[in-house]
């Protein structure tokens, strides 16, 4: 996928002028009270979180010996394993899987990983036609935009925009002001025909189970099962993460997704295990497995190794303030919010992505909602530290630094500086008590007004005080 | 440092932080106050910054030559307290691992000066509780809370705990008082815009509450909040805890420009 | 081809190298025991009452899935027959090979198909190979897409159960259902489909099932 990360700073003022975006946004709130209800309600939710993360521990810790035992169980299950070392190669396979079907009609489940390695694109300038299937997918498809969260990929869009999206779309002959079950229904019809009709089925996965061969999909609409159970072929895409060793993981850590994700369990969890019988009507005759690297393999066992721990429940973003003022699409990327900020340097590149840690301000809050964990805060600060190592700095923050180090690290000098400081500022502030304006500090004064020092340090005024 | 020596000296070291040396010297009195009431014998030795700016910004070696004034400075001392939780939790966990692989006397020295760290309400709590409150104020205030001494030091009941002890004052909750006002230290100057936004819905949530008084215990946050309120020409000032603890009001609130108390 | 198949191997054990090159210091870490896995499922059900059914019926019903009780598996028919009277014409699936294709259809007056069909007015008649009570969920599991897709398309989906089927949790209902050999589709199912896509309201259905009535039978299935 296209990155805009470079210009996060843009972004993120564009986002916050941007009004239609803005009306949107208030919507996580009701995203916190359902996590809060699924994970402080239900009994059991501080062990299911400790077990969970272990169990991903574990999964990170053995992931190549569970890679190799899944290959093996996939293919003796009947599917046929594809291993893809960088977004290009995934392309690569699923293109040739389609070729050789004679495929016309791709129907696609929401994934991010897709999204990742730019699939959708990848098909239709092959010739396919490509459907998103997933509603929330198949608006932002309409409206040719990328996911802007990794539960709710259409949270930022609004009934009006929706409406008008699908008027147009469906030649539909709207008025505007039609309710969210109208268009689903809509949306839904729409999509059934589609996916009675396509020759592929594409899905991502939650988790791959080693001992069984198996994908877990968690769903709610139904369309993922659709995909997997009506075209002839069905293509799951996944990165090396997801896997773990056995169903009694699974079924543990899907609890666990689906509960930090806001909902008790989602209304399917489908145990995919190879491809199936085609019965009386159809259905998938063959399933290809796309496993993806594209950079995560690099992060194993490094300073980000625990990122992949992450089941993308979302909550990590619905909870942050940063996510809550400009939406996901401003990232730039694919993951949005604290996960985002940190996985994005680690699978791009820091130099494009070098921003998104900057623009936190580490209030640990994503840390505190992970269902496994990740400590997000101090790897947003790690990849600060690898900014200023790898990284040319601004000229002006380079010298504030390092005036601020020279009198910082010498504390009687500091006492005298900051006393000629405080009595200078104290004076600009003509007595008001206020500065209402400063030069090298308009980013803070353009809002707000900065309190006086009050002519002396309190060093200076506790000496004397004697 | 030259003529140290092993000896601890008893009593609390005060760092009284940058923000409160330069903006807020009444919080380091208010500080001071309330640890000799608690029974402590309170010095200020020379002291700068607990390396902060530069450690957010990924500059480890920056903050490393300031941490390692910051331990030569306060690890003499039986306690360090002081009236910031981003800094307590800073000095608490953050400057040993700026020491992390190194020898030497500044490594084990930052990991003393942790241990022997608290943040001031904490402190207080721990050391006499309710007891040494002696103060009276009539206002109704809310409590905001830094996002580091919430999360990292579990800092929420023990200035509720304090402020209940203030006779005649009323504490109402706001909505947003677990949630980040937009300081963030140099974030409210890189990302303005996004500073501003964070800092606006909670001056929203502020006014919404029956407070009259913004109270917290992070002097970043109260000039952010404070300094936007009083941009919007909303007429709620903002005081960091320890003067309200202590009594000692005379000054201003941030916010309230001089005269107006 | 031949040069892409080499391609193909070979990335498939760089990734493998890698990855094993770079976790080789974690091989310590442990999966949770026996012991701590029982822990966390007993503090996961510790509230749950000891009538299995009954929770199972009460999680079903806040899921949004209808639930009827029956006390024999030959009422099923008739319970079918009275969900879809007022339909015109109503065609009821009956995909599985199994109990359910045997039951006296006719007698009660309902045509059944093979195929599904996504007329609103039509129905599927389906068995679930397990439920949980712990989450109210059916257990569908089945070799052959024909299950899935009546499940998925029909206008409304009828899940008999049998009670003896019902389990606590996931784990027990999955344990019950390896034992008869996993198939290729295992899902369980809570409530209707459902989307928060459209303005984040949540709307029930989606893209199907679009109602669910669950038949719990008392009886034996077998």
């Amino acid at each position: 996928m296209k990155s805009t990360t470079e210009s996060f700073g843009k972004n993120a003022r564009d986002a916050l002028a941007d009004r239609r975006l803005q009306r949107s946004l208030p919507v996580i709130h009701e995203f916190r009270r359902d996590h809060e209800r699924a994970t402080g309600a239900l009994p059991g939710y501080a062990e299911l979180k400790r077990i969970g993360r272990q169990i991903r521990e574990h999964s990170l810790a053995n992931v190549a010996t569970l890679l190799t035992e899944f290959e093996q169980t996939a293919e003796a299950a009947g599917a046929r394993v594809h291993w893809a070392a960088d977004a290009e190669e995934a392309r690569r396979h699923v293109l040739d899987i389609c070729a050789a079907r004679d495929a016309r009609r791709v129907v696609k489940a929401k994934s991010m990983v897709t999204e990742e390695v730019g699939l959708r694109a990848a098909l239709q300038e092959a010739g396919y036609r490509v459907w998103e299937t997933d509603i929330g997918e198949y608006v932002l498809q309409l409206a040719d935009e990328p996911p802007g969260h990794v539960v709710a990929p259409a949270l930022h869009k609004g009934l009006d925009e929706i409406d008008e999206l699908f008027a147009t779309a469906h030649g539909t002959a709207s008025e505007g002001g039609r309710s969210a079950e109208q268009l689903v229904e809509e949306g839904s019809g729409v999509l059934r025909e589609q996916h009675a009709a396509a020759d592929v089925g594409i899905t991502g996965a939650n988790f791959l189970v080693a001992e069984t061969g198996s994908v877990v999909l968690l769903t709610n609409e139904g369309n993922a099962d659709l995909a997997t159970s009506l075209p002839r072929c069905h293509i799951v895409v996944a990165t090396l993460e997801k896997v773990v060793r056995g169903l009694e993981d699974a079924s543990l850590l899907w609890r666990l997704l689906s509960r930090a994700a806001g909902q008790e369990v989602t209304t399917f969890t489908s145990v995919l295990t190879g491809p199936g019988e085609r019965g009386e009507s159809g259905g998938p005759e063959a399933m290809h497995i796309v496993l993806v690297d594209n950079g995560r393999s690099d992060l194993l066992g490094g300073e980000f190794h625990d990122a992949l721990r992450c089941v993308r429940c979302g909550a990590c973003m619905d909870h942050c303030p940063i996510y809550e003022s400009i939406g996901g699409q401003a990232y730039g990327w694919v993951y949005p919010g604290p996960i985002g900020a940190v996985v994005t340097p680690g699978l791009t590149n820091l130099e494009e992505s070098a921003d998104l840690p900057q623009a936190s301000t580490l209030c640990g809050v994503c840390e505190e909602v992970c269902p496994v964990d990740i400590p997000l805060p101090s790897m947003l600060q790690k990849w600060r530290r690898r900014a200023v190592e790898e990284l040319p700095q601004p000229a002006r923050s380079t010298w504030a630094l390092a005036l601020w180090r020279y009198f910082a690290s010498r504390p009687k000098l500091y006492r005298l500086a900051t006393s000629v400081v405080a009595r200078l500022l104290y004076l600009l502030s003509f007595g008001r008590g206020t500065l209402r304006r400063l030069p090298l500090l308009s980013g803070w004064t353009a809002s707000r007004d900065l309190p006086a020092p009050e002519g002396q340090t309190f060093q200076r005024a506790w000496r004397r005080r004697g | 440092m030259s003529g140290q020596t092993d000896r601890v000296i008893p009593g609390v070291a005060l760092f009284a932080t940058c923000l409160v040396d330069l903006f807020r010297p009444s919080v380091g009195f208010a500080a001071a106050r309330l640890l000799e009431r608690a029974g402590f014998t309170v010095h200020v030795p020379p002291q700068a910054c607990c390396g902060q700016p530069a450690f957010n910004s990924g500059d480890e070696e920056r903050a490393r030559d300031v941490a390692r004034a910051f331990v030569d400075t306060f690890s003499r001392y039986e306690y360090v307290v002081t009236p910031s939780g981003s800094c307590a939790s800073m000095i608490r966990f953050d400057m040993p691992r700026l020491f992390d692989g190194a020898s030497g006397p500044a490594a084990l020295r930052a990991l003393e000066v942790a241990e022997k760290t608290w943040e001031l309400t904490a402190f207080l709590v721990e050391s006499g509780g309710a007891e040494i409150i002696d103060a009276e104020n009539r206002a109704t205030v809310t409590y905001h809370d830094g996002c580091s001494g919430l999360r990292k030091l579990s800092i929420r009941e023990q200035p509720r705990e304090l402020l209940r002890a203030v006779r005649g004052l009323t504490l109402v909750e706001y909505e947003g008082a677990a949630q980040c006002c937009g300081f963030g230290g140099t974030f409210c100057v890189k990302f303005p815009e996004l500073s501003t936004e964070m800092c606006h819905k909670r001056c929203a949530q502020i006014a919404e509450s029956a407070a009259d008084e913004l109270i917290g215990g992070e002097m970043g946050c109260l000039m952010n909040l404070s300094g936007a309120m009083a941009r919007q020409g909303q007429p709620i000032g903002a005081r960091h805890v320890a003067e309200v603890l202590a009594g000692m009001t005379d000054t201003p609130a941030l916010g309230r420009g001089k005269g107006s108390v | 081809m031949a040069a892409a198949r080499l391609k193909v191997a070979s990335s498939r054990d760089t990734i493998l190298r890698n990855a094993q090159a770079r976790v080789a210091h974690l091989r310590g870490q442990a999966s949770p025991s026996q012991e701590e896995r029982r822990a966390v499922l007993s503090a996961l059900t510790s509230g749950l009452p000891s009538d299995r059914t009954a929770h199972f019926v009460e999680r079903a019903r806040a899921s949004d899935a209808a639930v009827s009780r029956l006390s024999s598996v030959s009422e099923v028919p008739a319970a079918l027959a009275d969900l879809i009277s007022g339909a015109a014409e109503p065609t009821v699936c009956v995909p599985d090979a199994g109990a359910l294709r045997d039951l006296p259809w006719a007698e009660a007056g309902v045509r059944t198909a093979r195929a599904p069909s996504s007329r609103h007015d039509d129905a599927s008649a389906i068995e679930a190979a397990a439920g949980v009570a712990e989450s109210g969920s059916l257990v569908i599991s089945a070799a052959s897409h024909d299950t899935p897709q009546a499940m998925l398309l029909s206008g409304q989906t009828v899940v008999v159960l049998f009670e003896s089927a019902i389990a606590t949790t996931f784990e027990d209902a999955l344990r019950a259902v390896r034992s008869r050999g996993l198939r290729s589709r295992v899902v369980f199912l809570t409530g209707p489909s459902r989307t928060g896509d459209i303005a984040s309201r949540l709307v029930i259905p989606a893209q199907g099932p679009r109602r669910i009535h669950i038949l719990v039978v008392e009886e034996d299935g077998s």
